[in-house]
């Protein structure tokens, strides 16, 4: 199952993808497997990879667009168990990053901002620059709620 | 928020981008939790029209028009939110949506998704939804 879609700021290694990813869902490095976007990729998944990810450029205030994707039942019943925001805020540590999630709303142009797990914002995506540009901006950044990665 | 004077909209609205029809989702596109998605078959261009001429009912930051409800941004761009030719799509099945736009309903489609491990339950709808999307229903 897919189990998110995030938006990076840090243009990060596949094997800083697999080592954070490995550390945040509690799983062997070599379960994690990070390939470029579907459809630069055409190669084998063996069956021992438990979270696939793929990873493609954007432009504007962030750099990567991520897919995750868990292929067991225990890491899903892991990320359930689990607010997404905490856990994508701990990638974000790991990567000194921040990063663009879904909020619940139906709104194409409303997000949240993490920069880690207690500093998850509400934010709006610039819609004209997004739209014209096909580039990721923030309309207006938030105050950091601590000592977390800037947007810079 | 934009005003609306004499059931007008105080600025002319504009009609959501091309990104938000369901033959341009693709595996690149970003999910949210929620999406909607436009049937082709929609005329997008006479519901903004007809909300710009004073048709459209609006509710908030909401504006509807043939059956069909349209969120406002406050730069007087609108995206879909729900009715007829609108169609709600969770994570999984918009993902889905994106294999079978990009490969078609074929046996790579598949074998991408069991790689991926998009759940039945998401191909069956968004198979449904590009079905149902291919007439004027």
């Amino acid at each position: 199952m897919i189990w998110e879609d995030i938006l990076i700021t840090r243009s990060v290694s596949e094997r800083e993808i697999a080592t954070a990813m490995a550390a945040v869902f509690n799983i062997d490095q070599n379960r994690v497997m990070a390939i470029p976007g579907i459809p630069d990729y055409d190669g084998e998944v063996p069956d021992e990879i438990g979270i696939l990810c793929e990873h493609r450029p954007v432009t504007g205030d962030f750099v990567l667009h991520l897919s995750i994707y868990l292929r067991d039942d225990a890491l899903e019943r892991y990320a359930e168990a689990h607010e997404i925001g905490i856990l994508v805020g701990q990638l974000c540590q790991i990567w000194s990053s921040a990063a663009l999630m879904s909020d619940d709303s139906i709104d194409p142009y409303s997000w949240l901002l993490v920069r880690g797990p207690d500093d998850i914002q509400s934010v709006q995506i610039d819609s004209e620059i997004l739209d014209d540009d096909d580039a990721w901006v923030l309309a207006s950044v938030p105050e950091a709620a601590g000592a977390h990665p800037s947007m810079d | 928020m934009v005003q609306f004077i004499d059931g007008k909209p105080s600025r002319r609205l504009r009609r959501p981008n091309r990104r938000h029809y369901l033959r341009h989702i693709t595996t690149s596109s970003l999910s949210k939790g929620r999406n909607t998605v436009i049937f082709d078959w929609v005329d997008v261009p006479g519901d903004v029209d007809a909300i710009n001429a004073g048709q459209g009912v609006r509710v908030g930051n909401t504006v509807s028009i043939n059956e069909r409800v349209y969120g406002m941004k406050p730069t007087g761009l609108l995206y879909p939110i729900s009715g007829n030719g609108f169609v709600f799509l969770d994570r999984g099945a918009y993902s889905a949506l994106g294999y079978y736009n990009e490969f078609g309903v074929t046996d790579l489609a598949e074998q991408r998704m069991d790689r991926s491990r998009i759940t039945t339950q998401s191909r069956e709808r968004a198979r449904q939804v590009l079905e149902t999307g291919e007439v004027d229903t």
